[in-house]
């Protein structure tokens, strides 16, 4: 096609990358994880966990309907969102510190979209041969057993895209009504939709965009470049040792040529279809399957491995020149005390101590207290003076037990509490019954007789306890405001 | 600008651009993510020939379908004022008390009550409704000038203080600085002050300069103990709250030539559930006193 300003043969169009199987370290770690996390993210959608009422019995769920996100023994709050914030910051310091070390190795062995990417080739390989048969296969065209093997293909992609589609949406309304649900269009119109499209994306993204994905859609290879410094291992060609190529034969005979054959095993292998030998490029992912290409060669050939391998930068320089260490553009030998390894290690455990911190110290009961302040006390009939408290209150645990409401720092007060709504009861009884709600919104007027009244401000502390067992839940600061004695 | 080219190394084309020498590769885009940009401009004509979009000045083209966010928010704000009448039709055919029993009734009251207060009420009787000594009466003690139970707070909202309207609370306290002497009117204030039970003077208020002058004038509004009448809006002398503040100089004042507050008839302005959700609002913020027989079985 030729766009206005282009020459028709401008476009190179996207050469279709037919990637060969491959055996060897890298491979075997990358299946690992392939099947480490396939179990996890399939598997944890059905772990089973009691939870009271309605809501599914399902260890990790993010409820939209009750605003509360569900993982094992754990129930976080809306209120809890800040936590999100440091996951998120964790998972950025993570990723930021691993590719300090070993650079993108979250992208070659952990992404999502190699992880899926990978088990759809593996996938193609079952129905239409490894890469030389693939490619035989696509020059042929439709026959009729091209056509029955890739409908097959595509039925075995669709499946995982469907299942992955309702795993997904699974830990969101509940797996078993969303397996149920979707599969006989009872479930809501959202969830059918929101399945449907994660499926699409699944599909497309998987089976069809592929390395595009790292290629133009992905804006992490951009900048990831950026924080790679002289000691990160990368996959590198040892080209100080490969070159010049040549064929096997010409070295035997003690012809001037490098280890490498030129048999181009590393660049089939590539599910990028990059070409190490040319240096560290944007399509490279860091997976390392070049490096099994190159050792399962070299093994043939007798050669030492290692030939492609993950190494740095002043490791490779050193190899090469031998003597002379890499040095920094002063000519000073070059610092290896990195400064941004420990820089994001210092981070990643502060992020993370955050994190245990916060949820080992959160407490079952929550309580929020604001005094009125206009007005900040009031007289009653009697001489009394009495402030009015909003308090909230929001209970996690599944057992709601009576809590009781006591006053420390004035004498002889009297509590009186209300809902929102119900007018205040004449009996003045400082509990509160939490069989009917988890959250409550209360006005509670303390009353001090007008011989205790303190002048200005007092600070007290509003205790809540159960009432059946004494046990103090939660405490909360606050002051109580009296008429100041004048003389 | 130089001339666009093919590289002989790359057999890629050029940018024409050269810099230092350098002549810079031209990369294009895929044709697939390029069609993406295309499609996205097409979607872009559509979206700005259906929607308003296109800006002119102080407005913008109307766009085909006729859509404005301001006309959906018309559609949302009229569902919701129909749902609120349908509640407030509810709200006006029930009894105060049984809203007030009602759990769920009694919530959306609650609430409407607080924003309607919000808007109609706090000018006056404040945020908290503490209302202000010497100005407005504080709606969140226990005395009241016209009583406390819900039906008392529901009139005195719904026909106001001292209006113009037929219906009005209307309490009268003659100025007493036109007929009595500064001395007799510090006596009569002596009095007023003795009659909290707190007060030291208590027990003699009887045996008081001011008595005869009490009794004479002021008993048959405030009463001989001074404990005041609802009916007659007439306040309670002989407790610790004084909404024109309670030193001798004030009560004086008080004494001598009276202020009293007005209020407007809310009933005028306001739908009846709106007046219904305010009193059950008011007299659950504290001070409000209880039905009838409990009322009779305290005194």
């Amino acid at each position: 096609m030729s766009v206005v300003g282009y020459q028709a043969d401008e476009f190179p169009g996207v050469k279709k990358v037919f990637q060969k199987s491959v055996s060897g370290r890298f491979r075997t770690i990358k299946s690992a994880v392939l099947l480490a996390m396939f179990i996890g993210f399939y598997g944890l959608a059905w772990l089973p966990w009691d939870r009271a009422g309605a809501t599914p019995n399902q260890a990790f769920l993010m409820s939209f309907s009750e605003g509360k996100f569900y993982a094992g023994p754990l129930t976080f709050w809306p209120q809890d969102l800040f936590l999100l914030t440091l996951v998120l910051l964790f998972s950025s310091f993570a990723l930021f510190f691993t590719n300090t070390i070993v650079g993108r190795v979250w992208c070659g062995f952990s992404c999502p979209q190699t992880l899926w990417t990978d088990a759809f080739q593996m996938v193609e390989r079952l129905f239409e041969g490894d890469r030389n048969e693939q490619i035989k296969r696509a020059k042929e065209g439709n026959t009729p057993d091209n056509i029955a093997r890739k409908i097959a293909k595509h039925f075995v992609w669709f499946l995982i895209a469907y299942v992955t589609g309702l795993t997904l949406i699974g830990y969101f309304a509940g797996t078993a009504h969303t397996f149920i649900g979707v599969t006989t269009l009872s479930a809501s119109t959202t969830v059918c939709v929101m399945v449907l499209v994660f499926t699409a994306l699944t599909y497309l993204l998987a089976g069809h965009a592929r390395e595009k994905v790292c290629l133009y859609m992905c804006p992490w290879p951009r900048f990831q470049s950026a924080m790679l410094d002289p000691d990160t291992k990368i996959v590198t060609y040892h080209a100080w040792r490969g070159e010049p190529r040549g064929k096997a034969k010409k070295k035997a005979a003690g012809g001037e040529v490098g280890d490498c054959v030129d048999c181009s095993l590393c660049v089939n292998v590539c599910p990028t279809g990059v070409d190490i030998r040319n240096g560290l490029q944007l399509g490279c992912i860091g997976c390392g399957l070049c490096a099994d290409a190159c050792d399962s060669i070299m093994t043939k050939l007798q050669r030492p491995t290692g030939l492609i391998n993950f190494a740095s930068l002043a490791q490779t320089h050193d190899e090469a020149h031998l003597t002379a260490p890499l040095q920094n553009a002063g000519g000073k030998q070059r610092k290896t005390t990195k400064v941004r390894f420990y820089g994001y290690g210092v981070m990643l455990s502060l992020v993370a101590a955050a994190m245990v911190f916060t949820i080992v110290t959160r407490t079952g009961f929550d309580v929020a207290v604001t005094p009125e302040r206009n007005p900040p006390f009031v007289t009653l009939s009697d001489g009394s003076i009495r402030n009015i408290y909003n308090i909230r209150l929001s209970d996690r645990g599944d057992d709601v037990p009576s809590v009781l409401f006591t006053v420390e720092g004035v004498n002889n007060p009297i509590i009186t509490i209300s809902h929102a709504g119900s007018t205040l009861a004449e009996a003045e009884t400082p509990t509160i019954d939490f069989t009917s709600f988890t959250a409550a919104a209360l006005r509670v007027l303390i009353t001090v007789p007008a011989q205790d009244r303190p002048s200005g401000q007092e600070p007290i502390m509003i205790r809540l306890s159960n009432a059946q067992t004494g046990e103090v839940m939660t405490e909360a600061s606050t002051y109580f405001w009296g008429p100041e004695n004048r003389p | 600008m130089g001339k666009i080219e093919k590289d002989p190394i790359t057999g890629q084309y050029t940018t024409g651009h050269q810099w230092n020498g350098i002549r810079e590769l031209r990369t294009p885009v895929p044709t697939w993510w390029m069609l993406v940009w295309i499609a996205s401009i097409a979607f872009a004509v559509v979206y700005a020939v259906l929607l308003p979009s296109i800006p002119l000045g102080n407005k913008t083209t109307a766009g085909a379908t006729g859509f404005t966010a301001r006309l959906s928010l018309e559609a949302q704000l009229a569902e919701v004022r129909a749902e609120r009448e349908a509640e407030g039709a509810v709200l006006a055919d029930l009894e105060l008390a049984e809203i007030a029993a009602h759990p769920e009734l009694s919530v959306l009251a609650f609430n409407g009550g607080r924003s309607a207060f919000a808007v109609n009420c706090i000018q006056c009787h404040g945020a908290g409704g503490g209302g202000q000594v010497g100005q407005f009466p504080s709606l969140i003690d226990d005395d009241w000038l016209w009583g406390g139970q819900l039906e008392e707070i529901w009139y005195s909202i719904n026909h106001g203080i001292r209006n113009e309207t037929l219906d009005a609370r209307f309490n009268l306290m003659p100025a007493y600085g036109d007929w009595m002497s500064d001395e007799e009117i510090a006596d009569l204030a002596d009095v007023v002050l003795a009659l909290n039970p707190a007060s030291p003077d208590h027990g003699g208020v009887s045996q008081m300069p001011g008595w005869e002058n009490y009794d004479l004038n002021c008993t048959a509004c405030h009463g001989a103990a001074g404990l005041g009448n609802h009916d007659l809006g007439a306040p309670n002398l002989s407790d610790a709250v004084w909404l024109y503040g309670g030193a001798r100089d004030e009560i004086i004042a008080q004494i001598a030539y009276p202020r009293m507050g007005v209020m407007p008839a809310f009933g005028e302005r306001l739908d009846e559930a709106t007046i219904k959700m305010l009193a059950i609002y008011v007299h659950s913020l504290g001070g409000g006193e209880g039905g009838d027989e409990e009322t009779a079985s305290a005194q």
